[in-house]
């Protein structure tokens, strides 16, 4: 099943595939929640930006940039840094998959663990990891190789971000080529195609509408990102650290509406543009009549790509150690004492305020992210027509709008109290003075923030699920919401379990929109790791992380204790034997 | 649907339980009709179809792709909402009801068997769902006369895709009928099937329905599939019904040349009525006069009428001189013989059952041609 | 039909938009005035000091007051920006350490409430405003933090002036905040002015041929102190005692030293954030924030800056003000034209390309 497909239109599904139930009132009571949600999570606070983006003051500002060279140029610097990330992220993802999937070689277990490391910890940890062993003293690149590579830059920015982001391209691609109906392969197999040329002709070219979706997420988010430019930029300016930049540091919220609308553009027009190419193919491969098995890849073709995942697997590992070495060593690379102080202060000193408070935001956040995703694609996918791609476009928002620009929308809809009259209609969710000292404000970023995730992985996995086993269960006498929760959940549980782990990680791990939201009362270990590791203490950010690592993999127990491992719908070739 | 009355049943008899309530299940559509609204304007999918189905009848719903006949009963399933008209079960109006509040059941052509359950849990999952009304014991006979009297002895604990073909269909066609539905609805059920299969599911099918005596609507586009199973044949075309007859009416008495060319082989001769009395006209057909039977809107003296002869009505009599036709090539088909012979009237068809290949008239051979005028029918231009 | 429902649903999310267009209309600030009834015996600290100095002091504080406190990080420039962002319903009472240009700027677009403490009286009048805007609770001087070892690699001696960090030797070797978000990075920047007698064209013309060998405008200001301590760069533009700081963290390769030419010095601040909610206890953490015992926890969690209470006990490790040559610093007139600098070093300096 695949987990990261994204969005369809109302056109690509089988015709009866989405239809209305108008008879039933909890499909209506669902939308209006989710409509809702989505337009005080997403819609609201972008709106707020945009108001203020084209404010008779901002217009002036719109002429300087296309104007000036310096801006044109950072302009530049997002669009090639979200190509290249793009590419190299879906690369890495496909490779990491086709390991998985086609290759009968050792230790896969542990290369999918090793491939998912990076959804849980903040990008931050990365940047300060790869300085720390590749940077131009790096106990790696310099004490190893001897290298003096400045890793600042483009280079620097493509490889950490690359690291980061391509899990979410691994998980989609994983989930699409377990769902490629093997008999399209041995069909080309049969036809003497030998599996260099199969995978060229059959499988890239099937999932190509696959490979698009996570390279525009790549993108998307790597134009996006801000930690990253902050620590590893160098002279690299980018969109999204130069609005940071006018609202943190100059409280120009004016101008860093200009540059985030600047950052809207190509992320709405990649957006869109993946749509129109996955209207115009459409492929079911789920029909609730599976036929074919997988055939692994035996010969010796399959030890020089397996070769390569080792390798990224060992710079991964190297990275993550060093997250781990840094927060029990006094400084790692030049110091390497061993020191329980950091964690000590993050688990038992100040820090375990932070520790508490993120871990219950994101507890309260990730189930309704990974419901109200899921109820969404659902909608969309199945009950929806003219207005599916409102509600599509709204639930993902939260990953096509960069968090920064989120962060600001929030401040600027939700920071005073609104009143008609005397009367206060809705109150303050910003700042130390709001509702539950901001808490509800951070908790709907995370919801909204991560909701994307579920809502793709799910509507993928809808997208590939026959509508006719839907309809036998209606047609049986279940309900819209039985035949959902019988039928259509045990089947997308992959995808949910997916969603719900994205989702929970993506929580935690958030930085760009919730260092905006932060509060005396509300205190979120990204933000402190932000805080630790710009003021030089990386031993402290170093302990954060590795506290946050450990609590997202345990989240991920939890979910996966909770949601069920997920169905397999195919056979191996090996099993198949057994049972003739 | 209750199934007090069931509670008893001996798993003898399995009929008994899966059989639906006594005297129900007529199915009435009433000016059914289907308009999409695409991008290039309104297209109308099916249009205003009025059908009578009698309780225990099985019909079938036949006709090329885009015909109308899969939205027609997915309409009736409820997976699609009517844009006019209605449909009625035992007199009762049924359009506004969702899908699940239909009491009909479906087998679909990709069986859309819940992979991720057995085929036990298929089976059992529409009884589940009315776990209220059913005991868990009922549950579990419905399900076992179910496996019982579907061959499926054995199977109940395997996944879906560790069947075959013909027994996930088994499956499917269970898994609908141990709701005890009013009607049983059929997408092509067999069209992922391989022809020998095919045929002996016609059969199978047959007799369940019959055993159960259970209103079904089967949509098919293989006409020989739905001659060999049904009590009554809808012809649709382009959206509307062509004609609603028995299989064999169909096939001698046509209503137009739609139908007369869409089920079987028919040859087609132009040809003008001269007189027209009770339904026999007179005419001139290949230099010969004869009578044959004309359907009702046929004028005398009306141009562009056509008679249709069927294949197997036509005889050859080789001649050495002058014959009305000639042999341009024949074809074995195993049990037939088939010759394609040019006439004064255009190409016509003709089939010689059990015709051996080796004693085939060559081509070029000189035939007289006469056909059963008994079998002929004179149809009116579309 | 299906349309009709569709419509409806479309209806519905413009219904939703438009009535929060028309709840931004109805958007009511509170409109100050004095909360000292509504006090809550707390107090909410924007804290623009290292975080264990926040977190020592806010701790330190509701122990000899009773008071409860907590508080957000922040740079200084952030820091501003929330005060700015919540004008009118502020998150938070007081706003302590970080340089007092930024005090001075918030003063200046009327974001604090003047306040001149009875402890104030013993602070040195060039440590705060006349009009009790801000008071400085410590001082602490710029300065050049040098990685010996690299320095030694590129046969480059330690920086003894402004001059000689444009040596073409120290290529991308400089590290350096921004100024938009760092104090720090503002204080190196308004030092330039000042040494250029107050010609800004003459400062950002030293900050670009500068800007060839700054790798990175960090964040953070402590932030170079790290890199040059890592040997990401030889030498970083920070506060002196920041670099004290990192040497105590486990970098003995990490030499301070003072430009010849003067340098710069930031007064760390504490003021009442305007409107705040809870002013009772705010007044309550600036009168102790300015006693000895509030000064002198600084050198208890590595932050050696030096305190402004003459009688407060002066650590060893912190840097000796009157040593060192200081150039006339009014935060006041610094804080005025912290804005409009800022914006003209990101555009003629910041993006500027580097060869």
């Amino acid at each position: 099943m695949t987990l990261l497909l994204p969005e369809r239109a109302p056109t690509a599904t089988p015709p009866g595939a989405r239809r209305r139930r108008g008879g039933d009132p909890a499909i209506r009571l669902l939308i209006v929640v989710c409509v809702l949600l989505v337009a005080i999570g997403a819609a609201i606070p972008l709106i707020a930006v945009l108001a203020t983006a084209f404010a008779p003051d901002a217009l002036p500002r719109y002429a300087e940039f296309f104007t000036s060279s310096v801006d044109l140029g950072i302009l530049r610097n997002t669009l090639v840094l979200g190509a290249l990330v793009g590419a190299c992220g879906t690369a890495l993802g496909f490779l990491f998959a086709f390991v998985q999937t086609r290759l009968d070689v050792p230790g896969k277990k542990i290369l999918h663990v090793i491939a998912m490391m990076p959804i849980v910890s903040p990008p931050f940890a990365v940047a300060t990891a790869t300085v720390v062993l590749y940077g131009r003293r790096g106990v790696i690149s310099n004490g190893v190789f001897g290298l003096q590579y400045d890793i600042y830059g483009l280079d620097g920015l493509v490889f950490v971000l690359s690291m980061s982001l391509f899990p979410v391209a691994y998980l989609g691609l994983l989930g699409m080529l377990r769902g490629l109906d093997p008999a399209v392969e041995e069909a080309a197999m049969n036809l003497g195609a030998s599996r260099w040329r199969i995978l060229r002709t059959v499988i890239l070219p099937l999932l190509a509408p696959g490979l698009v979706a996570p390279f525009l997420l790549l993108f998307v988010e790597a134009i996006a990102d801000l930690a990253n430019p902050l620590v590893l930029g160098g002279d690299y300016t980018v969109l999204a650290s130069r609005a940071y930049l006018a609202v943190t540091g100059e409280y120009d919220l004016t101008s860093a509406s200009v540059y985030c609308v600047i950052l809207l553009v190509p992320s709405l027009a990649m957006y869109f543009g993946q749509r129109w190419w996955l209207n115009r193919k459409v492929r079911t491969t789920i029909t609730g009549r599976p036929s074919g098995s997988v055939h692994l890849i035996t010969g010796w073709s399959r030890w020089p790509i397996y070769g390569l995942a080792l390798l990224v697997a060992a710079v991964i590992v190297s990275l993550y150690s060093t997250v781990i070495i840094g927060s029990v060593t006094k400084v790692f690379g030049v110091d390497n004492t061993l020191t329980l102080d950091y964690l000590r202060e993050v688990v038992a000193g100040p820090g375990v305020e932070a520790v508490l408070d993120t871990l219950l935001f994101a507890a309260i956040a990730t189930p309704i992210a990974g419901v109200v995703g899921l109820m969404v694609a659902w909608l969309v996918v199945r009950h929806l027509r003219r207005t599916a791609w409102l509600l599509d476009l709204g639930g993902t928002l939260g990953v096509a709008v960069p968090g920064t620009v989120l962060g600001i929308g929030f401040v600027l809809a939700y920071r005073p109290d609104r009143y008609i009259g005397d009367f206060l209609v809705f109150p303050s969710l910003v700042g130390g003075s709001a509702l539950a000292a901001g808490a509800v404000s951070i908790v709907l970023a995370y919801v909204i923030r991560s909701l994307p995730a579920g809502q793709r992985t799910a509507v993928g996995a809808l997208t590939q699920l026959h509508p006719s086993i839907e309809e036998a269960s209606t047609d049986l006498g279940a309900s819209a919401l039985q035949t959902f929760r019988r039928v259509t959940l045990p089947l997308i549980r992959p995808a949910l379990l997916t969603g719900l782990s994205y989702s929970f990680a993506r929580s935690m791990t958030s930085v760009s929109t919730i260092v905006l939201l932060v509060t005396p009362e509300t205190k979120i270990i990204t933000s402190q790791v932000m805080s630790a590791a710009s003021t030089g203490r990386y031993g402290v950010a170093f302990a954060y992380c590795t506290v946050l690592t450990a609590i997202v993999l345990a989240g991920f127990l939890v979910i996966r204790f909770i949601v069920g491992a997920g169905a397999e719908l195919h056979r191996t070739a090996t099993s198949e034997g057994q049972q003739k | 649907m209750t199934a007090a009355a069931h509670v008893e049943a001996p798993i003898t008899e399995p009929a008994d339980a899966l059989r639906p309530e006594s005297g129900s299940g007529h199915l009435r559509l009433d000016g059914l009709t289907k308009q999409f609204r695409g991008r290039t304007g309104t297209v109308t999918a099916v249009d205003r179809v009025d059908l009578d189905v009698l309780p225990g009848e099985f019909i079938t719903l036949l006709g090329p792709s885009g015909c109308g006949k899969t939205t027609t009963l997915r309409m009736v399933a409820g997976f699609e909402q009517a844009t006019g008209g209605d449909i009625l079960i035992d007199g009762k109006a049924i359009g506004h009801l969702p899908p699940q509040r239909r009491p009909m059941a479906m087998v679909f052509q990709s069986y859309a068997l819940f992979p991720h359950m057995t085929v036990a849990e298929n089976i059992a999952y529409g009884l589940r769902l009315q776990r209220g009304q059913r005991s868990k014991d009922e549950i579990a006979t419905a399900m076992r006369m179910a496996v019982t009297s579907m061959n499926l002895v054995g199977m109940e604990e395997r996944s879906p895709h560790e069947l075959s073909g013909g027994q996930q269909q088994r499956v499917a066609l269970a898994r609908a009928l141990v709701v005890q539905p009013k009607v049983l609805l059929f997408d092509e059920p067999l069209s992922n099937l391989d022809a020998k299969l095919r045929t002996a599911m016609r059969a199978e099918i047959r007799r369940i329905q019959k055993m159960f005596g259970i209103t079904s609507i089967y949509v098919t586009h293989d006409q020989d599939e739905a001659m060999s199973m049904s009590d009554r044949i809808v012809v649709m075309n382009k959206g509307k019904v062509e004609q609603v007859a028995r299989p064999g009416e169909i096939y001698t008495r046509p209503t137009s040349v739609f139908v007369a060319d869409f089920i079987g082989h028919a040859n087609f001769v132009e040809a003008a009525p001269e007189r027209i009395e009770d339904g026999v006209a007179t005419l001139t057909v290949l230099g010969r006069q004869l009578t044959v039977a004309a359907h009702p809107t046929v004028a005398a003296g009306a141009n562009g009428t056509f008679l249709m002869i069927r294949p197997e009505t036509v005889r050859l009599t080789p001649v050495t001189s002058s014959g009305n036709g000639t042999v341009l090539r024949s074809t074995f088909h195993g049990p037939s013989l088939d010759y394609e012979i040019e006439t004064a009237a255009g190409t016509i068809t003709a089939t010689e059952q059990g015709g051996d290949p080796s004693e085939a008239l060559a081509e070029g051979t000189s035939v007289d041609l006469t056909f059963d005028a008994d079998r002929a029918y004179l149809l009116p231009r579309d | 039909m299906v349309s009709i429902r569709s419509r409806r649903l479309a209806a519905l999310s413009i219904t939703l938009m438009l009535t929060a267009s028309a709840m931004s209309a109805c958007a009511k600030e509170n409109a100050g005035g004095d909360n000292s009834a509504t006090d809550g015996n707390v107090v909410h600290v924007v804290c623009g000091a290292t975080e264990d100095w926040c977190a020592a002091t806010t701790e330190k504080f509701s122990k000899s007051t009773g008071v409860k406190a907590d508080f957000v990080r922040l740079s200084s420039g952030e820091a501003l920006a929330r005060i700015k962002a919540g004008k009118g319903s502020p998150e938070f009472d007081v706003w302590y350490g970080g340089p007092a240009d930024g005090y001075s700027a918030a003063g200046g677009e009327g974001l604090l409430e003047p306040y001149v403490s009875a402890n104030a009286s013993v602070i040195p009048a060039t440590y705060k405003d006349p009009t009790g805007l801000w008071t400085g609770v410590y001082v602490g001087a710029l300065g050049f933090c040098s990685n010996k070892k690299i320095l030694a690699e590129r046969g480059v001696a330690v920086p003894q002036s402004w001059a000689d960090l444009l040596n073409p030797k120290l290529a991308k070797e400089v590290g350096m905040a921004h100024p938009s978000t760092s104090g720090t990075a503002y204080t190196a920047l308004w030092t330039q002015v000042q040494l250029a007698g107050g010609d800004q064209a003459k400062a950002l013309e030293y900050m670009r041929k500068l800007h060839p060998n700054v790798l990175q405008y960090t964040k953070s200001g402590a932030a170079p102190a790290q890199m040059a301590a890592r040997g990401e760069v030889a030498v970083g533009i920070i506060f002196s005692h920041d670099c004290v700081a990192t040497v105590e963290a486990g970098f003995p390769d990490l030499q301070v030293s003072f430009p010849a030419e003067g340098t710069g010095y930031e007064t760390g601040g504490v003021a009442l954030v305007k409107s705040a909610r809870n002013p009772v206890s705010g007044k309550k953490f600036v009168d102790w924030a300015l006693t000895t015992e509030a000064q002198e926890i600084g050198p208890t969690v590595k932050a050696y800056q030096f305190p402004t209470n003459p009688d407060a006990k002066v650590s060893d490790k912190v840097v000796k003000l009157p040593t060192i040559k200081m150039v006339t610093y009014d935060a006041t007139v610094a804080g005025q034209a912290k804005s409009a600098l800022n914006k003209r070093f990101d555009a003629e300096v910041a993006q500027a390309p580097k060869s």
